[in-house]
């Protein structure tokens, strides 16, 4: 029985360092990555062919603004077993995947190299070229960050007096200063009324506290199929009175990751705002 | 004008029948018992006449629209079932259902039925103690008081005294005689022979879901009849002091 | 009378004492001034749009489930009855929560109410049917044990496959219930079918009491029965129904406040009626008020709060059975 299970298990081991040894110093060829974020990049970058897989959550146009790009590959779910069976010679993931499976992965004798999500705005140019150095594509991803910075330097206008904004997501939840969200939303010169109120790291806020408070607008996401109470508290009526003459901003799926997407967020944010006019 | 008329009234349980084509009269003034052995009938008989369960024939009762029917006979079921601890006044004023109007609070006319029947059923230390506190004997006095307080021309009731004590037994079937004296009637069914005797006008003797008998005491409980219905033995004798019944052996 | 007057002034001193009650931190009288004659600004929103029909609904709700406990223990004549303990909540909730994860909720205005007295109705027959008109202690808690363990596995069920990532985590919020951030639409949508259930349950008054003697004297006093099963069954499943639909299922409501009542009213089930419905609105309304002042920041659940209080009497309740059956 025991050696029914290990002979396969040994032989792919073997079948898979091997691999690795080979192709340790040229540039990945069979590249696989497992988190929503690095996925992005990794489209932006990668050599036709080069990448096999990413994440089912990249093809969901709510989470992904490359979803179309995403369903051209096969999909991975975060399993040990379905990624190795694709026998990458490269891993991306995030730090925040599953430690075990990432583990797993290792032990297996796979290359998994987990990508730290850029802090902020100016981080993200690194983590451009960090993916582009693990694909070996040095050269696409120098051009991309430039890009990238450039175009975040028009773009980049705080306004210590302009309007407060608040963000306001199912359940309650809101986003505070240190994240990435909030440093677009004072980057296109709001400012975040979570600050003022001092809620602590991204916590929620009581529905009746932010009326209170009145901001001039709430960002708000998109809504998933089927129907849930806590994105049903974004209906409340008593919200329709304070979110300003244009409705809630709907912050999209170029909202999740430090991607190039994000500056399309802070264009079209920064439009929101000047129409606003002065604070 | 007779205050109950069944013709032919039967009714089934299952494929088998309780009461069979039964027919019976009741006039003002009498204490109809109902006698008969156990499963003879005797329940489904004044259920029936009542219209509380399916049967077939005539009854003037089940005839009556409910609350008609509930202002001219009252009911006094053999299971003595109180479901709540409402004191014993509480419990006799449910009595007074039938004659409330939608909405109505009782009035002093109520009051007085209630008081009249709690003294009447001897309960007036224990007016305001929890109906379930009592003693069994108790209870059956506090629902035979309900029933009085309805104030109806008719009762029926099956096995009122049954666990009672003697002397509250003796003094529940005066006051059925005395109702009887008014001008009402009252049916009830009864296993004490002894009882039925020296005070029921007349007795009912149910036999196989039949009437076997129906008549004055003296001339149903016969010693055929008894044989055949009870299949005892008696010694029964009218004495200075009214009929004496006395079963003695079971026959075998 | 003096019950209900007492009770009466409870429950508005609760009502107010809950439109006091909130995060946004407003004076006692700026907030009242501004929910009678506020003109649009930030207090009155929060006062009127948020605490007002969260309060109403507190009313609305403990009415409703006050009135169903005592309604359905009259009925059974068994005082471990309630719409939470014999799974008429859960069942509810399962219409509800079928409703807005197929759509159907969206289909018209009333349409989620509808599903979730759908539920509770098929809860209730069920019971009734299991139970029998006599409704013995132990059959229906039995029934209700079945019914809820059923109903509540479906629950999490439709949530788990509803494409809805935030869904699956609602199943607190449907078994335990909560009037967080309810609105007036709530309100609209909920009263039109407690109202008939409480006009329901109110025309049972007299048929209970004289239920105390059973199902044939009653009968023989004139009650109609089957139309009194029918109020019970329908008034019942629609104030359940209503209230569960927008305040998820609170348990134990329509079995605490009817105990603690019964001795007030000399336990007559007629008249334990509007004391339950006044005692359930304040008990939800005092439970609402608790979730805010204890733990401010978690939307604690109502049914967290009634469980720390039914739990212990529902034992006690049922060890007291235990005793009258030896």
């Amino acid at each position: 029985m025991i050696a029914f299970l290990t002979r396969p298990l040994a032989t792919l081991a073997a079948l898979a360092l091997s691999a690795g040894a080979v192709l340790a110093d040229a540039a990945p060829s069979r590249v696989v990555s497992m988190n929503l974020c690095t996925d992005q990049i990794a489209l932006m970058l990668a050599a036709p062919g080069q990448l096999v897989s990413v994440s089912d959550i990249a093809s969901d146009p709510l989470t992904s603004p490359m979803w179309r790009e995403a369903r051209a590959l096969p999909p991975n779910h975060g399993s040990a077993e379905e990624i190795f069976l694709l026998s990458p010679d490269l891993v991306l993931a995030g730090v925040w995947s599953d430690p075990t499976t990432v583990d797993l992965l290792r032990r297996l004798g796979l290359r998994v190299e987990q990508v730290p999500a850029p802090a902020g705005l100016d981080d993200i140019p690194d983590g451009i070229r960090r993916i582009g150095a693990l694909l070996g594509r040095e050269a696409e991803a120098e051009t991309l960050a430039a890009s990238f910075d450039t175009r975040l330097a028009a773009l980049r206008d705080p306004d210590p007096d302009g309007p407060e904004a608040v963000f306001y997501y199912p359940n309650g939840y809101t986003l505070t200063p240190g994240s990435l969200s909030d440093e677009v939303l004072t980057a296109a010169g709001f400012r975040n009324l979570a600050a003022r109120l001092d809620i602590p790291g991204n916590g929620q806020i009581a529905l009746e506290t932010l009326v209170a408070a009145g901001p001039g607008m709430i960002l708000t996401t998109g809504r998933y199929p089927g129907a849930s109470r806590s994105e049903a508290l974004l209906d409340h009526p008593a919200l329709r009175s304070v979110e300003g003459p244009e409705g809630p901003f709907v912050t999209g799926n170029e909202w999740i990751c430090g991607t190039p997407a994000i500056l399309d967020a802070l264009e079209s944010l920064s439009a929101r705002r000047d129409r606003m006019g002065a604070g | 004008m007779s205050l109950l008329r069944v013709q032919n009234l039967s009714a089934r349980r299952g494929l088998r029948a309780v009461l069979d084509r039964v027919g019976f009269t009741v006039e003002p003034g009498e204490v109809v018992g109902l006698v008969g052995r156990n499963g003879a009938g005797k329940t489904t008989l004044l259920r029936a006449a009542l219209g509380l369960l399916p049967a077939s024939g005539e009854s003037s009762l089940a005839a009556m629209p409910p609350a008609a029917r509930a202002r001219h006979a009252a009911w006094m079921p053999q299971s003595r079932e109180i479901a709540w601890p409402v004191t014993v006044e509480t419990l006799v004023m449910l009595g007074r259902i039938p004659h409330l109007a939608a909405g109505a609070r009782p009035g002093d006319a109520d009051r007085a039925a209630v008081a009249a029947a709690l003294r009447r059923m001897d309960l007036d230390d224990l007016a305001h103690r929890p109906a379930t506190e009592l003693s069994g004997g108790e209870q059956a006095r506090a629902l035979i008081a309900r029933v009085l307080a309805q104030d109806t021309p008719l009762i029926l009731a099956d096995e009122p005294v049954a666990g009672l004590d003697p002397g509250h037994q003796m003094a529940a079937m005066e006051e059925f005689r005395r109702l009887a004296a008014e001008g009402r009637a009252v049916v009830v069914s009864l296993h004490d022979l002894g009882l039925a005797v020296r005070h029921c006008s007349r007795l009912l003797l149910l036999h196989d879901g039949r009437i076997a008998a129906d008549g004055p005491p003296r001339a149903v409980l016969t010693a055929d009849n008894l044989a055949r219905a009870f299949g005892i033995a008696a010694h029964f004798v009218d004495t200075a002091r009214g009929p004496v019944f006395q079963p003695l052996e079971a026959l075998p | 009378m003096r019950l209900l007057s007492v009770l009466s002034v409870l429950v508005a001193a609760l009502f107010l004492l809950s439109l006091l009650t909130g995060p946004a931190g407003f004076g006692p009288g700026e907030s009242l001034a501004a929910l009678v004659s506020g003109r649009g600004e930030a207090v009155t929103l929060v006062m009127r749009e948020i605490r007002l029909p969260r309060a109403i609904l507190g009313v609305m709700v403990g009415a409703s489930l006050g009135l169903s406990g005592a309604a359905l223990q009259g009925y059974l004549r068994n005082p471990l009855a309630e719409p939470g303990l014999i799974g008429i909540s859960s069942s509810a909730a399962l219409g509800a929560v079928i409703a807005l994860q197929t759509g159907f909720a969206a289909s018209f205005a009333l349409a989620l109410p509808v599903a979730a007295l759908g539920g509770a109705l098929f809860a209730v027959l069920l019971v009734f049917a299991l139970a029998g008109p006599r409704g013995g202690s132990l059959t229906v808690i039995l029934a209700g044990i079945a019914i809820s363990a059923l109903a509540g596995a479906l629950l999490s069920l439709v949530l788990n496959l509803s494409p809805n990532p935030f869904a699956v985590s609602e199943t607190v919020f449907w078994m335990m219930g909560s009037l967080a951030d309810r609105s007036f639409t709530h309100v609209w949508i909920a009263l039109p079918f407690m109202a008939a259930g409480w006009i329901a349950l109110g025309l049972t008054a007299r048929g209970l009491d004289a239920l105390t003697l059973g199902e044939d004297a009653a009968g023989a006093l004139g009650i109609p029965l089957s139309r009194l099963r029918l109020l019970a069954i329908l008034g019942t499943a629609a104030a359940t129904g209503a209230a569960t639909a927008v305040a998820g299922a609170i348990g134990f409501v329509g079995l605490v406040v009817p105990h603690i009542l019964r001795p007030f009213v000399q336990s007559r089930p007629g008249a334990l009626l509007p004391a339950s419905a006044l005692g359930g609105a304040a008990l939800v309304l005092a439970a609402d008020i608790a979730v805010r002042l204890v733990l401010p920041d978690r939307d604690l659940k109502l049914g967290v709060v009634m469980a720390f209080v039914g739990a212990p009497l529902f034992l006690h309740l049922i060890y007291r059975t235990r005793r009258q059956m030896a």
